[in-house]
């Protein structure tokens, strides 16, 4: 159905500071692109920070309603379970349009590995299939559903769960921007993409496993703008992300006959768009957070 | 009665689905409502509609059992950045604890968010002493109150700090005992220079804090005569301190249940409590015993060991200052059933008012006028309808006695407050 890979929007120049201030013209802009784009990538190599990317993404949710929305997190001074909270958050309020662009400012690959693992558990701890609001009963939510998380690994320990119910599209899109081998060895399994530059890496990525290996994104650092929009008041510097969002072997037909039942009912997600599997973590080993229903 | 000029703060606590703890029972809700846009536009507009100068969000990063009662299941900051986007004048006061942040990182996303709303951004800083909140944050005990307000207070001004900065060349350093920041922000400053600054509980050490910092304050109390009292004190403390005059505004909780007679308001409140489970109440009131209420007879009054035991508010489990104006308001109640006082008890953590709209008006008059409150956090029995009706029935009459404005005059939660601008220290 799609004749080319979906593009990821990283905004360059003097973007992201029109887009701190909800410039009225770049806003129109991202509103028309979006449907013709996956995403808008918020924050990425923004440090020190110019913006909050959580902020402007959650209000773009209003004001260019439809647009993909990935925000950039590397757990600087943060703790994993206020960004999975508060990820997870966007995504409800875009209606299961957001992901996440995990780098690891001076953190090793197996921190940030574990610091991804700890949030994509987490936004997995308490399923939104357990909310019933059942009033015959008086059950509000199903809690056998509900699980810690009880992870003690070398640089986090968190208990879980989580106070927000989980994704409509089962978690956000994940994202990590990768730059050395280790990293990518990191990522294997662990996030929907990897974004890499570096030319090496891609060969890397080339000859990997297939089996559980992210699909690549590249083109952050290219200088020319690979998507055109019509220039309002010199707003032209808008930079493809991506211009080649490989994926791995596809079936093509099946994933848009799939989407198309699953448009029927709701608004498509952004890992619809993206055409990116369903993603979850196993808990069921894990204890229950507040026993059986009643 | 005062000749004040000033006019109400008034606040709304937008707690999930109302403030009685069966809220979610009533009307049609689908179970998902917390998690989707449509429930908070609905309750941001009926704030606006009644003119209300800012929605409030309490919070604890923890899950509690969603039985009987849901909680918040969304990150207060980003929800501010939702509901200003989706309103046009309304402020966002957002709870976020010192004990579990990190002062920079908190700093630049709740002015980052304060810039992307137009400057109508609050913080009210918690401090947090749910011991099961820990775990989610490495474990280890959670801090006594003394410590955890001695890094409140550094928490605050090393937050001032990069917020002064963001306002001149970026740079900022504040060195404290507990917190030590040094760096460079790349923000500048909102609308309104800096997010508004509210304070929460009414610890000996919560005051301090409110009285040096606070613009805003929520606090609890249950009887007219100790909010006077206290109304006062801060007041005094905060002068004290060089602060403006009038500052920090006092906002006590306040709970309503509306009906259009006596007889329909106190209706409506049955019927919310019927839909509770048993020992719901007696667990709430537990925590302000700091005796498990489960054990008493519920036919008999209190027993005075219980109410009379000796006790150190540093020590206390659970919020000290509701302690305190909760032991006096029992002194009327002393001769009272357990059952009896469950009934009045039914603010759960606030006064509580079971009426019309002429007696609420009436009421919320006399506090202001009488030096008790500058406004008040309203606590609302279900959202959005008990809100809709506080705009259309409440609010009229508030504007006639001249105490709740007519219309918005001003872009900025600070402006709409009445306090000055950001000042880097």
């Amino acid at each position: 159905m799609t004749s080319s890979p979906p593009l990821l929007l990283s905004l360059s120049g003097r973007l992201p500071a029109l887009l701190r201030e909800q410039h009225p013209a770049l806003i129109e802009q991202l509103r028309r692109v979006a449907g013709t784009v996956g995403a808008v990538v918020i924050g990425a190599k923004a440090r020190p920070l110019s913006l909050d990317p959580v902020a402007v993404a959650t209000a773009l949710t209003v004001r260019a309603p439809g647009l993909g929305l990935i925000v950039a997190c590397d757990g600087v001074r943060d703790s994993p379970y206020n960004a999975a909270r508060r990820l997870l958050s966007l995504d409800h309020l875009s209606d299961a349009r957001s992901g996440v662009l995990f780098s690891s400012a001076q953190a090793s690959a197996a921190q940030t590995a574990e610091r991804i693992g700890v949030i994509r558990a987490l936004w997995n701890s308490w399923p939104r299939r357990s909310l019933r609001a059942d009033r015959e009963r008086g059950v509000y939510a199903n809690t056998e559903d509900i699980r810690r998380i009880d992870h003690v690994g070398e640089h986090y320990r968190v208990d879980g769960p989580l106070n927000s119910p989980s994704s409509r599209q089962g978690e956000p899109v994940s994202i990590w921007l990768v730059s050395s081998e280790a990293e990518l060895r990191a990522a294997q399994g662990l996030v929907d993409l990897v974004l890499v530059e570096d030319e090496q890496l891609i060969e890397r990525w080339r000859e990997g496993d297939p089996a559980g290996r992210p699909a690549l994104a590249t083109g952050l650092d290219a200088a020319e703008a690979a998507v055109r929009v019509r220039t309002v008041g010199g707003l032209d510097e808008l930079v493809a992300l991506s211009d080649a969002l490989a994926t791995t072997d596809t079936d093509a037909d099946a994933d848009a006959d799939a989407d198309a039942a699953d448009r029927a009912t709701a608004p498509r997600t952004l890992r619809g768009s993206l055409e990116l599997p369903a993603r979850s973590v196993e808990l069921s080993g894990k204890p229950l957070a507040f026993g059986a229903a009643l | 009665m005062s000749t004040r000029t000033d006019q109400l703060t008034l606040n709304v606590n937008l707690q999930a689905f109302g403030q009685r703890p069966s809220a979610w029972q009533f009307g049609d809700d689908a179970a998902d409502a917390l998690i989707t846009p449509g429930h908070w536009i609905a309750s941001a507009q009926a704030a606006e509609r009644g003119l209300l100068d800012a929605v409030f969000f309490a919070d604890q990063p923890v899950l509690h059992n969603p039985n009987p009662r849901p909680g918040s299941q969304l990150e207060p900051i980003a929800l501010a950045a939702f509901i200003t986007a989706v309103t046009e004048h309304i402020g966002v006061i957002a709870s976020a604890s010192s004990t579990y942040n990190d002062p920079v990182e908190l700093a630049e996303r709740l002015l980052g968010t304060d810039v992307v709303s137009g400057g109508r951004l609050g913080w009210n800083i918690v401090t947090t002493y749910n011991s099961r909140v820990s775990g989610n944050f490495g474990g280890g005990e959670t801090p006594a109150r003394a410590a955890r307000y001695r890094r409140a207070g550094e928490f605050v001004e090393a937050v001032r700090a990069v917020w002064g900065a963001a306002a001149g060349d970026g740079r900022f350093r504040f060195d404290g005992e507990d917190v030590r920041v040094n760096g460079r922000t790349a923000l500048g400053p909102s609308a309104q220079g800096a997010p508004v600054l509210f304070q929460a509980g009414g610890s000996e050490q919560g005051r301090e804090l409110a009285a040096r910092h606070a613009e805003g304050v929520f606090s609890v109390e249950l009887t007219l005569p100790r909010a006077i009292e206290n109304y006062a004190a801060l007041k005094r403390r905060a002068s004290a301190l060089g602060r403006s005059r009038g500052l920090p505004r006092i906002t006590p909780g306040l709970s309503l249940v509306i009906g259009s007679t006596v007889e329909e308001a106190r209706r409506r409140f049955d019927e919310f409590e019927s839909r509770v489970p048993d020992g719901y109440a007696l667990g709430s009131l537990s925590n302000v015993l700091a005796h498990d209420a489960a054990t008493l007879e519920l036919d008999a009054p209190i027993p005075a060991e219980i109410l009379d035991k000796p006790w150190d508010p540093d020590e206390h489990p659970t919020s000290a200052g509701y302690r305190l104006t909760f032991l006096d308001w029992i002194q009327e109640r002393r001769l009272l059933s357990v059952r009896e006082i469950l009934r009045d008890f039914g603010g759960y953590g606030s006064r509580i008012i079971v009426g019309t709209p002429e007696q609420i008006a009436d009421d919320m008059e006399l506090w202001f006028h009488s030096g008790a409150a500058d406004g008040f956090n309203l606590m609302i029995d279900r959202f959005p309808e008990g809100l809709v009706t506080f705009a259309d029935e409440v609010v009229p009459l508030l504007q006639g006695k001249g105490i709740h404005k007519r219309e918005y005059g001003h872009s900025t939660l600070r402006h709409t407050l009445g306090v000055a601008a950001f000042r880097a220290d």
